[in-house]
């Protein structure tokens, strides 16, 4: 289980809500054992005295007959809403702490993960998750608990009753629970992927609706759909049947130990060494019991189910960022000058490095184009200045400073990017446009919107600024979106600009004016574009290109 | 943000009960599963009937006859036999119940993907892809609880109860009276503490789909958020969705919670009251006069009874709140299979041996009414193209180009007009069998790139994979990976940039070789180089073949034979340009 570590020290934050749930189904555990201890006793003296005397112990028992019931009852209630809201608040942190792992790793690490399959994981894996501490953590403390209290209270009266519950009590809280998890293990996980399967399957057709449509390919995709959730439905199957199993397994040890007391306790009573009324409240304290441990072997058969969830979440989590983060960042320098000295980069998977001893040095203000063919490393050299892409030998530095020593964030912070990829986030229009900067006052986001050429875009939104777009709102045209993006670019008012094709995809007059309006934000700022078009160019004081990963001027 | 959708009251008595009505007429999908379940689980209840006439035996030679256990071995061995009969009913109930949730799951799953396959493109864009996918997931899961567990426990909670008040009538009338008081009680009190329960699933599996597509978003978006330094902002808003769907789940278990703590006290409540009535009425004075007096085998039998009695409430309870969750994912689930279908068309099929002509006569084509933002992208559009011929639709984004692509496509249906191939009306099913088309964005799917270039011809051999592949200039890169076209891409494979995409959905179009070629935006990100052998490529595609290419590129309108402007939805200027022809 050492994968779920991790998600332990995650727990261990969140201590207050844990413990106190922990207390209460220790709470409301005991005092059932109590009640039915007690009442059993009290029934049992009643029962021999027929109608005599009702009153042995008098009012003090009836008072702790009530004081278990209402301490049962209560903190059963008790139980189930902390453990509960603990456990919620618990996914709502493994949700946060997630997004915030998968941050360093975008965009380069990320793109091996798809949406459908991140989605999963940040959804369905961390829900599946909910078991660790409601189902196995806090049972698991309740029945140890249980035991011992069972042991000395049994050991009081007879040794050889508490040995033989005890071995009934340990195999259904340990024996069935182990085996359960060995036969379960398999079918949990695959009912794991096989729902991650059948969820990606889902997102392809949802996203691709338009191309398996026009290809007459709907109907393969509707059959990898049912293909995958056969392999769910089997997998669940096979757990329904085994959780059938295991609650007749250990429902079976507590009959065996009802009765295996009755039988001893029967003897002791003809020889004289126990009370009838005893008996009674020692059968009905043992049935109490195994309730408190019987939720076990249903809990561990989850483990493989739970496991293989964590081992999802913690693919992404554990994952090395592309660039690890300075301890204590240098101060960012005053100046922008960027120099590149004997820089090389490598994706990982390629074997060839992107960008090849690469010398180059811009000075702030300056104007310069990167052209080449696709693949030679100008994106690439892009990825690198943003600090989303290392580099393994060579040296960047920013106004005099090693990049290494600065804070990414810090750094990119210096920088604006318009590419070819707009992102357009389902969320409001001001929302859309609050990411380039977030204090901007609403007169700050309409005079972008009309810097980027949106102005009558926005006086025909029905809702202004407040319009939703994106999925599940107003579709945005790929122009319209890069002139979101653009106005992204004026609020953000960085000195430097990197521009990766910002005008691809767009028709003719569309990119004349997307360019004369990037003319004007370049006024005083230091640009670098990457391009394959000779729109553009004129705009630029120096046009260098690569081919290869190295430079030729 | 809040969602943009709003509609009718969805907690009004009206909706609620159409649910209702709609999970109800499910049940006929697992009607047998149902029955075995019910009945598996009545059987067990007479089981119980059984073992505590028989403990009660036991119990009473030990405590008033003296006996010891080791004595009545028979006792013994029945009780431990039938405890294993109840095993296997219980257990027999529990796997009927699995197949009957199983059955409705895969039907209703299939109803649902299948209604979304032939609502098309059109519906899923105003929606957000990741909702959809958590409906067709996650909601249609939910009703697994509703079928497999709450349903058999309905019925049960009348049979076995029922049962035991007769039994316990035969022996004892002031016992049967108690638990006949106590036991309407039961429902009555879930039905006044779990009246909000619907809404509030309702809200739940809201939420849950709204976070699904929050995530799903977000997530895509990540580089972007990074770029300005508001991934760490996104945060603040992803616990606020995230903390939302905790509330909003705490609000439904309290509810459940509630229940089940008032019926355990009501439970407790009746058995003090009925240990009291029968220990009275050993010593011959009842609690409930009409009694005899009691013998204790009899008292103990009734005792025992008593937490069976209830044991069938509580399993109910215990799955009320799924059918609450089954409630509040119906919405969803009905939401989407009663969508109109989208018309059929007459139903021709085209000859697909030869060029087809294309005409559009006088198509209007409406995105959603006018009083809801909705606008017109297509008005009045005549567009005729000739058999062979190859034209260019061009004009600025937004003028309708695409639409035009997605009209004869069938992704949208005309709101006017008239779409003819050959000079008969054809609709978007017939259309499609006889283009192959390329898109703006490329959709890249699960498996390999060569399983993505099959996917309009999935008979298609190696060989003609690798040919379409090198015609789209997708060995280029493709030849460069470790496993070549047998690549894994798309979730979980290896990320390919947007050129690249495009080329893989150029190669779809190379191998599927229809007779008509309808191209959105071929040679965008695509560098000079590769447009220009990619403009090659398809003017040998185009060979014998209808073309229409909505694009911007200068390179591809000169090779074709005309071009049609479009502005603003009209179709602006038709010109014959001077092409290569």
């Amino acid at each position: 289980m050492g994968d779920l570590g991790t998600f332990l020290s995650l727990i261990g934050r969140r201590r207050g809500w844990m413990l106190a749930g922990g207390a209460m189904a220790l709470t409301s555990a005991l005092s059932g054992i109590g009640l039915l201890a007690i009442a059993g006793w009290y029934v049992g003296s009643a029962a021999l005295a027929a109608g005599t005397g009702l009153v042995i112990f008098g009012i003090s028992v009836r008072v702790l007959l009530r004081g278990f019931a209402v301490a049962r009852v209560l903190g059963r209630y008790a139980e189930r809403l902390v453990t509960h809201e603990a456990t919620f608040r618990l996914l709502a942190d493994i949700r946060l702490w997630f997004l915030e792992c998968a941050i360093p790793l975008a965009p380069l690490k990320l793109g091996g993960f798809r949406g459908g399959d991140l989605l999963s994981r940040i959804v369905a894996d961390v829900d599946a998750l909910d078991g660790l501490y409601l189902r196995l953590l806090v049972p698991s403390v309740v029945a140890v608990v249980v035991a011992g209290a069972m042991l000395v209270l049994l050991g009081a009266f007879s040794p050889v009753i508490a040995l033989t519950v005890l071995a009934l009590l340990a195999t259904a809280g340990l024996v069935v629970p182990a085996w359960m998890r060995r036969i379960g293990d398999a079918s949990g996980a695959e009912s794991v992927t096989a729902a991650a399967d059948a969820r990606t399957a889902l997102v392809d057709m949802t996203q691709g609706m338009a191309e398996l449509t026009a290809h007459g390919a709907l109907d393969r995709q509707l059959a990898i759909i049912a293909e995958a959730e056969e392999r769910l439905i089997g997998a669940q199957r096979h757990q329904a049947a085994l959780a059938g199993l295991s609650a007749a397994l250990s429902g079976f040890a507590a009959n065996l130990a009802m009765l295996a007391v009755l039988w001893l306790g029967s003897q002791a009573i003809a020889a004289g060494g126990m009370a009838p009324a005893v008996l009674a409240m020692l059968v009905l304290a043992v049935i109490a019991s195994f309730e408190a441990v019987s939720p076990l072997a249903a809990a561990y058969q989850l483990v493989g189910r739970i496991r293989t969830a964590a081992g999802r979440v913690l693919e992404i989590a554990h994952a090395p960022p592309s660039v690890t983060e300075p301890e204590a960042p240098t101060q960012m320098p005053t100046g922008n000058d960027i120099a590149l000295v004997g820089l090389t980069a490598r994706h990982e998977a390629a074997i060839a490095p992107a960008l090849d001893r690469i010398d180059l040095s811009i000075t702030e203000g300056s104007r310069l184009a990167l052209v080449g063919p696709s693949g030679s490393g100008k994106s690439s050299l892009l990825t690198v200045l943003l600090r989303f892409l290392d580099y393994e030998s060579g040296t960047l530095s920013i106004g005099g400073v090693d990049a290494k020593t600065l804070s990414g964030d810090a750094l990119r912070g210096r920088m604006a990017m318009l590419s070819q990829a707009s992102q357009i986030f389902a969320a409001s229009l001001r929302d859309n446009l609050l990411i380039g900067r977030p204090d901007a006052t609403d007169s700050d986001l309409t005079a972008a919107l009309e810097n980027a050429g949106l102005g009558d875009f926005l006086t025909d939104l029905p809702q202004g600024l407040d319009t939703w777009l994106g999925e599940g709102g107003v579709a945005v045209s790929g122009g319209q979106a890069r002139r979101v993006a653009l106005a992204r670019v004026y609020l953000k008012d960085a000195p430097i600009l990197l521009l990766d094709e910002p005008t691809e995809g767009l028709d003719a007059e569309s990119e004349r004016d997307v360019l004369a309006r990037l003319a004007k934000i370049m006024i005083g700022r230091t640009t670098i574009m990457v391009t394959h078009h000779p729109a553009g160019l004129d705009l630029m004081d120096r046009v260098i290109r690569l081919e290869a990963g190295r430079l030729v001027e | 943000m809040s969602s943009p959708t709003a509609s009718a009251d969805p907690d009004s008595r009206n909706a609620i009960q159409g649910r209702m009505a709609w999970l109800n007429s499910r049940i006929a999908l697992a009607r047998a599963p149902l029955v075995l379940a019910i009945g598996l689980g009545a059987a067990g209840g007479a089981v119980l009937l059984a073992q505590a006439w028989i403990l009660a035996g036991l119990l009473d030679a030990v405590i008033s006859g003296g006996e010891a256990v080791s004595d009545r071995l028979g006792d013994v061995v029945s009780l431990l036999a039938l405890y294993l009969v109840r095993v296997g009913l219980s257990h027999g109930a529990a796997l009927a119940g699995f197949e009957a949730s199983a059955r409705v799951r895969i039907s209703v799953r299939r109803a649902v993907t299948h209604k979304l396959a032939r609502l098309g493109p059109s519906y899923m864009k105003s929606r957000s892809s990741g909702e959809v996918a958590s409906v067709a997931m996650e909601q249609i899961e939910a009703l697994d609880g509703f079928f497999g567990k709450y349903l058999p426990a309905a019925a049960l909670a009348w049979v076995v109860p029922a049962t035991i008040l007769a039994v316990v009538a035969g022996l004892d009338w002031g016992a049967a009276i108690i638990l006949a008081i106590a036991g309407p009680l039961v429902p009555a009190l879930m039905g006044v503490i779990g009246m909000g329960t619907a809404a509030a699933a309702r809200k739940q599996m809201a939420t849950l789909a709204r976070m699904s597509g929050y995530f799903l978003d977000r997530l895509q978006g990540l580089a972007t958020l990074r770029l300005f330094g508001q991934a760490e902002n996104e945060l603040v808003r992803s616990r606020e969705i995230a903390d939302e769907f905790r509330v909003r789940t705490m609000r439904i278990l309290r509810v459940a919670f509630l229940t089940s703590t008032a019926l355990e006290l009501l439970a407790s409540g009746t058995i003090v009251l009925l240990a009291a009535h029968v220990a009275l009425a050993m010593s011959g004075q009842p609690l409930i006069p009409i009694s005899g007096t009691l013998t204790l085998p009899v008292a103990l039998f009734v005792l025992l009874l008593a937490p069976d009695f209830f044991q069938p409430f509580r399993q109910l309870t215990t799955h009320y709140h799924d059918r609450a969750s089954a409630l509040g994912a119906a919405e969803a689930l009905v939401a989407i299979l009663d969508q109109p279908d989208p018309p059929a068309g007459p139903g021709t099929t085209i000859d697909a041996d030869r060029p087809v002509a294309v005409s559009l006569r006088n198509v209007r084509l409406d995105y959603g009414a006018k009083s809801d933002g909705g606008r017109v992208a297509l008005d009045g559009v005549d567009i005729d193209v000739a058999p062979g011929e190859k034209v260019a639709l061009v004009g600025q984004s937004g003028a309708g180009k695409s639409s035009v692509i997605e009209l004869l496509l069938g992704f949208e249906q005309p709101s006017s007009g008239d779409i003819q191939i050959d000079g008969k009306p054809a609709d978007g099913h017939a259309i499609r069998e006889i283009a192959a088309w390329a898109g703006q964005a490329s959709r890249i799917f699960h498996g390999t790139i060569a399983s993505n270039i099959k996917i309009g011809a999935p008979d298609a051999t190696d060989q003609d994979v690798r040919a379409a592949a090198e015609a789209a200039r997708v060995t280029d890169f493709a030849d460069l990976l470790p496993d070549g076209l047998d690549t894994a891409v798309g979730e979980r494979g290896h990320g390919l940039s947007g050129g690249e995409a495009r080329r893989v959905a150029l190669a779809r179009a190379f191998l599927r070789d229809r007779p008509l070629l309808l191209l959105d935006e071929p040679t965008a990100n695509l560098d000079r180089e590769n447009e220009a052998l990619v403009v090659d490529a398809i003017e040998r595609l185009s060979q014998n073949r209808t073309v229409l290419i909505a694009t911007h590129s200068p390179a591809v309108i000169e090779r074709c034979d005309r071009s049609i402007r479009l502005e603003a939805g009209r179709v602006e200027a038709e010109k014959v340009e001077v092409g290569n022809g």
